[in-house]
């Protein structure tokens, strides 16, 4: 008696890919063998276990991991659009030496100009001397002029 | 979008719904990585397997031809990196279909004494190849033309392995409590 073939049988009846027709012929020689019995109980067996203890709990690691890779890969897809970074890079660029110019004219006009304003003119120099003269002097120096 | 079946959340997600992938992530995840687990038994290769079969639908869900058939290219992806870490550790990609049981034999865990037990250790002593189209059967419920389309082998070849796997267990089984 062939029980390979009729435990082939066995499984795609237990696969639900048996024909009724051979169903049929299955469970004929199913009643005289006892071997074949025993090998569709262990099959059963084995498809229930299967069947109740098959889900595990997934890691909670595993979304925030998925997520971020596909964050990452969405940035890196991402075309790198140069026109929006050149006027940054442009505008970048002179602008610290603009602003080192600025400062060192700042700085420049700080120490410069009180120089300048306390400084006397020629001519402010010239009054003050003539104002210490005696009145006369100064009468004949601008008749003079 | 819970609502939706896969073949609609395909199309959402192909015009850019990244909610519809979300969706599509959350209904699979648990069933994928309990498949990628059970191949490996190792949980961090099982984890690295899902992550890296989930980023894969999300980059390529364009080449997926059929929409229907969504469920068995998610598969058959995990099934492609589990299959890639199987022969990085084990050098075991190649099919072998002279012998069922890996090199962990189970005459070497029949001291086991629940019924359980020994189905489990039985299971996870199968070859990688034999177990994945016992999975796919008896926990996915799918048919043997949509196990050889993941596994891209003919529907013999599924029908074949399954009975081997099926006879090779149910013998194991049977010696252990004939002993």
């Amino acid at each position: 008696m062939d029980h390979n073939f009729y435990q082939e049988l066995i499984t795609q009846y237990v696969d639900h890919e048996l024909e009724d027709t051979r169903a049929s012929e299955l469970f004929a020689h199913l009643s005289g063998c006892d071997w074949c019995r025993r090998f569709m109980k262990s099959t059963l067996l084995i498809s229930a276990h299967i069947t109740n203890d098959y889900l595990t709990e997934v890691p909670s690691a595993l979304d925030r991991r998925l997520f971020g890779s596909i964050a990452k890969e969405r940035r890196e897809q991402q075309p790198h659009r140069w026109w929006e970074t050149m006027w940054l890079i442009r505008v970048l660029m002179p602008l610290p030496a603009a602003l080192s110019i600025a400062i060192l004219i700042a700085l420049g006009s700080l120490i410069v100009s009180p120089m300048v304003l306390t400084r006397d003119t020629p001519v402010n120099d010239y009054n003050t001397q003539l104002s210490k003269l005696p009145r006369e002097y100064q009468e004949r120096i601008k008749a003079i002029q | 979008m819970e609502s939706k079946s896969d073949s609609q959340l395909v199309r959402d997600f192909r015009l850019g719904v990244l909610e519809a992938f979300e969706t599509l992530y959350h209904r699979y995840k648990q069933p994928i990585y309990s498949f990628c687990l059970r191949l490996t038994g190792e949980r961090q290769t099982a984890e690295d397997a899902t992550h890296d079969a989930f980023l894969k639908v999300y980059q390529h869900i364009d080449s997926l031809q059929d929409v229907t058939l969504f469920k068995s290219w998610l598969y058959s992806i995990a099934r492609n990196q589990v299959y890639k870490s199987i022969r990085k550790t084990k050098s075991n990609g190649v099919l072998d279909e002279g012998s069922v049981w890996s090199e962990e034999t189970p005459l070497t865990i029949l001291q086991a004494e629940e019924t359980k037990q020994i189905i489990s250790t039985s299971l996870n002593a199968l070859k990688a190849e034999y177990l994945e189209v016992l999975l796919l059967k008896e926990f996915e419920k799918l048919s043997y033309a949509e196990i050889s389309v993941i596994t891209g082998d003919s529907v013999s070849s599924v029908k074949s392995r399954l009975f081997k796997a099926r006879k090779a267990l149910a013998e194991h089984i049977e010696k252990f409590y004939s002993d």
